[in-house]
């Protein structure tokens, strides 16, 4: 089922065209990266997707419903640009957060108090928010967007500026809150993360579409037919065969790409028949990173 | 309701902070101690003590004057004169309280006598003295030497008890029985009332006419704090970037509104507490006074309106304040945004106090619907003079009008500015920001 569809939608701010004719659509339940260099769009696909922008042509939908300014409770925001009120104590930022999201303030107040025990900042609960370390006030900083348990989570740039260890512990509330039946959407240009996150991707670049589809449809799509053998001895006889296309040599490694129509089938038998040893002979899929890459510059 | 949320956290904000708490305690005791001070300091001042020696040649008119000035001490040293025009005078000319010593002058020389008194009067031992010639029922003159002769309540009184003995002599001489003499010399009080416009005004206490004069101060003083910290509020949003996460839970016309209702609801915290103990303090000390100085010539309405006023003149101009936040990245450039709203403030808070003299002037009159200066003119034109009642609701209508009109212009630029970063609007953006949809 389509929890968010994205339908033609176009932005301008006076000249720039910040976002083109845009159309996404995201099943429920999946964790969906926006893809794309920085001013691609992906900040204002998303504010407008929030209904803090409106699109000046084009539509959104949720659930098949134009948005409505209730549907923000179910939803779960972190911008790209951080901040929390810094006199505010922790337990107020927390509570504050959740009853603008229509949680009454006892539910609110058990949210933050449970939430804060789960990072480990109990201690921490009745200080003001300046007080905390930088990595403590992005914890605080995710809970605070989550902390209604949201159905539709929407993360700009979640992993910019994170050390380690709140990359790791955001990857796990990520992936726990899409167990729990959240759909997820976030952007990002780190595309490490993605690649280990994402069911669905879609690449923007200057506003458009350039590449949408799951993982799996896309790194098959661009799956140009590579293996990736493994020698004794260098052997430069593996690229004589008449099919090869492209030969790249790393030392007792190769990477061989061929024509389409030959299989791994013939080509391992084509490979022992003509008496090469090999110890590894892999089919290679192109890593996100690989295609994004390619689908960039190819677009110029 | 999420407006409530966003109230709620701007008031508790601004109501825990130490700042307000002593703030609201503090303030009345300055502004008391700033009223009463000066008048405390003045009545203290203007106590005199005056030790006065006769020379007295007829050899009976010390010992009468002794019975009359220190009798007449007596008299006004009796707290709460009921006498109101009495009290006035006091506040102008002073107490004067005085002790006469009577000096013998017979074989003695007067030169020597004087030059002993100027010589106590440099030493600060006694006020002055007189001297009574033996002639003084019939030239009625007499001299009197002091360093300080322009203190009128010791002129007065010893004139008119010179008089009055005088008189009384003459009458004694004329065989009057006594008990008519003290009726024939006995002084007349006059009560002044004031007319105004073919009305009897009855005049008010000095304390009662401070209080309205504190009150259109309180208007401008509260328009000001209050709208800054609306303004401050914003920006301070802007620069942690909680904007944001704070549109994606609210639309921004609950957001504007929360805001400004919460900073709003502070200030009219605030001041209900300020009401209450002027109010407890008026009363209490009132209590002190003859019936006559109890109740309020300012009429209850004037304070309904100061209500009113101050409710929708906070409105009105903190809509200014929060464009000035939102179009602003920073305190300073807000600062300059809110140039011309302070001109607007600053200007009826001026003409109120010159119109207090003369509320019914017909520019202030005119001006006072002008809606961004109503709250402080119309306040005055309420509390210092009686503003016929069709007026003053037509005041309150305009306002309202013009406050609805001003929170929907201000909402519709306040929506993009806080989403926008980097360099100020241009007069012409700002307009444009209007447009969108």
């Amino acid at each position: 089922m389509e929890k968010i569809v994205i339908k033609n939608v176009s932005k301008s701010y006076g000249e720039v065209k910040a976002v083109d004719n845009l159309s996404l659509s995201i099943e429920s339940g999946k964790i969906y990266g926006i893809l794309g260099p920085n001013g691609a769009g992906k900040t204002t696909t998303i504010r407008m997707l929030l209904n803090i922008i409106s699109p000046d042509s084009g539509e959104i939908f949720i659930e098949g419903k134009p948005f409505e300014e209730s549907m923000k409770d179910r939803i779960g925001y972190l911008p790209e640009e951080r901040g929390l009120y810094r006199k505010m104590k922790v337990k107020d930022t927390l509570c504050f957060f959740a009853e603008l999201k229509g949680m009454k303030p006892k539910d609110a107040q058990k949210a933050a108090k449970e939430w804060v025990e789960k990072i480990g900042l109990e201690d921490w609960f009745e200080r003001k928010i300046e007080e905390l370390s930088k990595g403590m006030q992005q914890k605080i900083q995710f809970v605070s967007s989550i902390i209604h348990n949201p159905d539709i989570i929407i993360f700009d740039e979640p992993f910019s500026g994170l050390d380690p260890l709140n990359t790791e512990m955001l990857l796990d509330i990520m992936i726990e809150m899409k167990r729990k039946g959240s759909t997820i959407l976030f952007s990002t240009h780190i595309l490490e993360h993605a690649e280990k996150l994402v069911d669905s991707v879609t690449l923007i670049k200057k506003g458009k579409n350039v590449l949408s589809g799951t993982l799996e449809e896309i790194k098959n799509e661009f799956s140009a037919n590579i293996f990736r053998i493994g020698l004794e001895d260098e052997n430069p006889k593996i690229g004589e065969f008449p099919y090869v296309k492209n030969l790249t040599n790393f030392g007792k490694e190769y990477e061989v790409e061929v024509e389409d129509n030959v299989d791994s089938v013939k080509f391992l038998k084509d490979i022992v028949d003509s008496g090469i040893k090999i110890l590894k002979f892999e089919k290679v899929q192109p890593s996100l990173t690989n295609i994004y890459l390619k689908v960039m510059k190819e677009e110029e | 309701m999420k407006v409530f949320t966003i109230i709620k956290k701007e008031l508790k904000e601004i109501v825990v902070k130490k700042a307000f708490i002593i703030g609201t305690l503090l303030t009345p005791v300055l502004i008391v101690g700033m009223v009463f001070l000066p008048t405390y300091i003045m009545g203290r001042v203007a106590k005199t003590e005056a030790t006065i020696k006769v020379i007295d040649y007829t050899g009976d008119i010390t010992s009468q004057l002794k019975k009359e000035l220190e009798v007449s001490n007596k008299e006004k040293s009796k707290k709460n004169s009921p006498d109101k025009d009495m009290k006035n005078k006091e506040m102008v000319e002073g107490i004067v309280t005085f002790k006469i010593i009577n000096l013998n002058p017979e074989g003695r020389n007067l030169k020597t006598l004087e030059d002993e008194l100027k010589k106590e009067i440099e030493e600060k031992k006694i006020y002055g003295y007189l001297i009574i010639p033996k002639d003084f029922y019939k030239k009625r003159a007499v001299v009197f030497k002091a360093k300080n002769v322009a203190n009128i309540a010791v002129i007065k009184s010893l004139n008119s008890s010179l008089r009055k003995i005088a008189t009384k002599k003459l009458l004694e001489k004329e065989n009057f029985p006594p008990e008519k003499i003290e009726e024939l010399i006995k002084g007349v009080s006059i009560s002044t009332i004031k007319i105004e416009k073919g009305r009897e005004k009855k005049s008010s206490f000095i304390g009662e006419y401070l209080l309205a004069v504190m009150l259109v101060v309180l208007i401008f003083m509260v328009i000001l704090i209050y709208g800054q910290t609306v303004m401050r509020g914003i920006v301070e949003e802007k620069n942690v970037r909680v904007t944001e996460v704070l549109l994606s839970s609210v639309d921004s016309f609950t957001l504007f509104l929360g805001k400004i209702l919460g900073v709003g609801a502070a200030g009219m915290l605030q001041v209900l507490i300020w009401a209450l103990m002027f109010f407890g303090g008026y009363i209490y000390f009132t209590s002190f006074l003859p019936a006559e100085f109890k109740g309020l010539s300012v009429a209850p309405i004037a304070y309904v309106s100061f209500g009113v006023f101050f409710i929708l003149g906070y409105f009105l101009y903190s809509t200014f304040f929060a464009v000035a936040g939102a179009v602003s990245n920073t305190d300073q450039e807000a600062q300059q945004f809110i140039q011309p709203i302070m001109i607007l403030i600053i200007i009826p808070y001026l003409i109120s106090f010159s119109s207090i003299q003369n509320p019914e002037n017909p520019v202030v009159v005119a001006l006072s619907f002008f809606p961004f200066f109503t709250p402080m003119l119309m306040f005055v034109r309420m509390a210092f003079s009686s503003v016929p009642i069709y007026q003053f609701l037509l005041s309150i209508v305009i306002l309202i009008a013009t406050t609805i009109f001003m929170i929907y212009i201000s909402a519709k630029i306040f929506r993009i500015g806080i989403l926008s970063y980097g360099k100020k609007p241009t007069l012409k953006e700002l307009i444009k920001w209007l447009k969108v949809k």
